[in-house]
């Protein structure tokens, strides 16, 4: 009767195994067609620029993103839109998740809230190595695999960041830094409904991480949903502070957190080094010839 | 005999060759190091000044806005964050608003950086570009994780004095940050310079620049 049973059930494991595989395999080509084609759409037209860019300035860093750039709105064509949409999440992020960010910080302890946040980390650990090993970051890749091993077991399912403490630092990877590590410039700016600022890359990246986990294959509907928004949140009810002092310190809020994303995007994408040395087209944070532009009169 | 002296004279030459390549290459480095040096001096300075319990407030911020003026380039980095609204300002609106940026920066930095004084700093590389160099500092406070901090710095004209140019935090540079900001306001301004200054001061008056205590 058991052995009946544990059949059956073998059957059952190989059959979705097998059906996994066939659906991954499907949403990788086609994912990846998507990814190729957007990377040739966005590559094209800044492929003109950059070549206007670098018969003025000789130096290849300061060209993608020069001051030029800058001045003519951050790489913004639908700005109406999208401010229109910044204004949407604001209000929503006045009514609905700040005040629920705080009423979950102010209600569940500390020690939990980490508890949560370690738990869901894990669970995107796939997501994290995949774009590791797509980097070409061995180093990290071991790391991301050691972590996983690490809290999983001694971890408590991973409720509990041991490996931290053993010097195996949490990171974060995604698809859009992967593509940006890639060469694929950012694309003009986008900022998604809910989810908040982005650009063409990042936003086919969110895709591309969703593919790469394995959940999305094997969970329901209501848990991805579930961990998204509590991973939201999370997130949210650790800036709540911040993001205040930046609306206070701003006179145009939306083009300061549209800087700061482009900012913040290409520092993760550099990995914290000021001077990319792998791939071409992203932004030096210091560009050797903006003096000039600004200074002319 | 004639072999030994061909010998003698190609170490010799290999010799000075060496010695040549050392001054070439030390040179620079040298110069590099002034610009770390001149941030640790600095770094000095601002503990013994901000970090004095004794000085009022009042003084304090004098203190702090003499260290501002004379290490960092408060003009270049005001006229830097309005882009090309500075060509078309009018002489006045631009001097009022060189002078409400120093209080922007002023209200914004005078806490973080008396409260970072104090802390472990440390210059972990100076790397030399055309115009500039670029010293890697990381910064880390008592009881939080360390932060990368970088300086762009570059020498005062025709002088041997450093001046501070831009600054970086994770990543996050404050001319481009200002920048896209106010020229973005000044856009929906209509370009006028002296709206923005308004509407500068009226900020300021609020502090709503000063960041809060205890975040």
């Amino acid at each position: 009767m058991t052995v009946e049973t544990n059949d059956r059930r073998n059957v059952v494991g190989l059959g979705i195994l097998s059906e996994i595989n066939s659906r991954l395999i499907k949403r990788l080509v086609a994912f990846t067609a998507v990814a190729i084609f957007v990377t040739g759409c966005a590559s094209k037209p800044n492929s003109t620029l950059q070549d206007e860019a670098n018969a003025s300035t000789d130096d290849q860093w300061a060209q993608t993103e020069g001051s030029t750039a800058v001045d003519e709105g951050d790489n913004d064509p639908i700005e109406t839109v999208n401010r229109f949409i910044f204004a949407f999440n604001d209000a929503a992020d006045t009514i609905i998740f700040r005040p629920v960010a705080e009423g979950y910080r102010f209600l569940v302890p500390s020690p939990i809230r980490d508890s949560v946040r370690n738990f869901i980390r894990n669970t995107y650990t796939p997501v994290i190595l995949a774009n590791d090993l797509l980097q070409g970051d061995i180093e990290k890749a071991e790391n991301t695999f050691a972590r996983f091993l690490i809290n999983t077991i001694a971890g408590a399912g991973g409720l509990a960041d041991v490996a931290s403490q053993t010097g195996l630092e949490y990171h974060s990877e995604d698809f859009g830094q992967t593509m940006g590590t890639w060469g694929v410039p950012e694309g003009p700016y986008l900022v998604l409904p809910i989810l908040g600022p982005s650009n063409v890359r990042d936003g086919v990246g969110l895709i591309g991480d969703a593919l790469l986990d394995p959940l999305t294959y094997v969970a329901k509907t209501e848990v991805l949903i579930g961990r998204k928004v509590t991973d939201g949140i999370d997130k949210r009810s650790r800036n709540i502070e911040t993001v205040d002092e930046l609306k206070r310190d701003s006179v145009d809020f939306y083009a300061r957190v549209r800087s700061l994303y482009h900012q913040k995007r290409v520092n993760e994408i550099n990995d914290g080094e000021a001077e990319p040395t792998l791939a071409p087209g992203l932004t030096d944070i210091f560009p050797e010839d903006d003096d000039q532009v600004s200074y002319a009169e | 005999m004639k072999r030994f002296t061909s010998f003698i004279k190609n170490i010799a030459a290999l010799l000075a060759g060496a010695a040549f390549c050392l001054a070439a290459f030390n040179g620079p480095a040298n110069a590099d190091d002034d610009a770390g040096q001149y941030l640790k001096a600095l770094q000095k300075k601002a503990i013994t000044q901000l970090s004095n319990e004794d000085v009022s407030e009042e003084e304090r911020e004098k203190q702090f806005r003499a260290l501002l003026n004379k290490n960092f380039d408060v003009e270049g980095i005001a006229r830097f964050v309005i882009g090309k609204y500075w060509r078309k300002a009018e002489d006045d609106h631009r001097k009022e608003f060189i002078v409400i940026f120093e209080d922007v920066m002023v209200q914004r930095f005078l806490p973080t950086f008396s409260q970072y004084a104090g802390s472990d700093f440390r210059v972990t590389k100076v790397v030399p570009k055309k115009s500039f160099f670029i010293v890697f500092s990381t910064v880390k406070a008592e009881n939080g994780e360390p932060a990368q901090i970088l300086w762009r710095v570059e020498k005062k004209d025709g002088s041997s004095d450093y001046i501070i140019t831009d600054i970086a935090a994770e990543g996050i540079s404050l001319r481009s940050t200002y920048r896209s900001d106010y020229t973005s306001a000044l856009k929906s301004l209509g370009g006028d310079l002296s709206e923005l200054n308004t509407k500068l001061r009226e900020k300021i008056q609020s502090g709503d620049f000063a960041p809060k205590e205890n975040s």
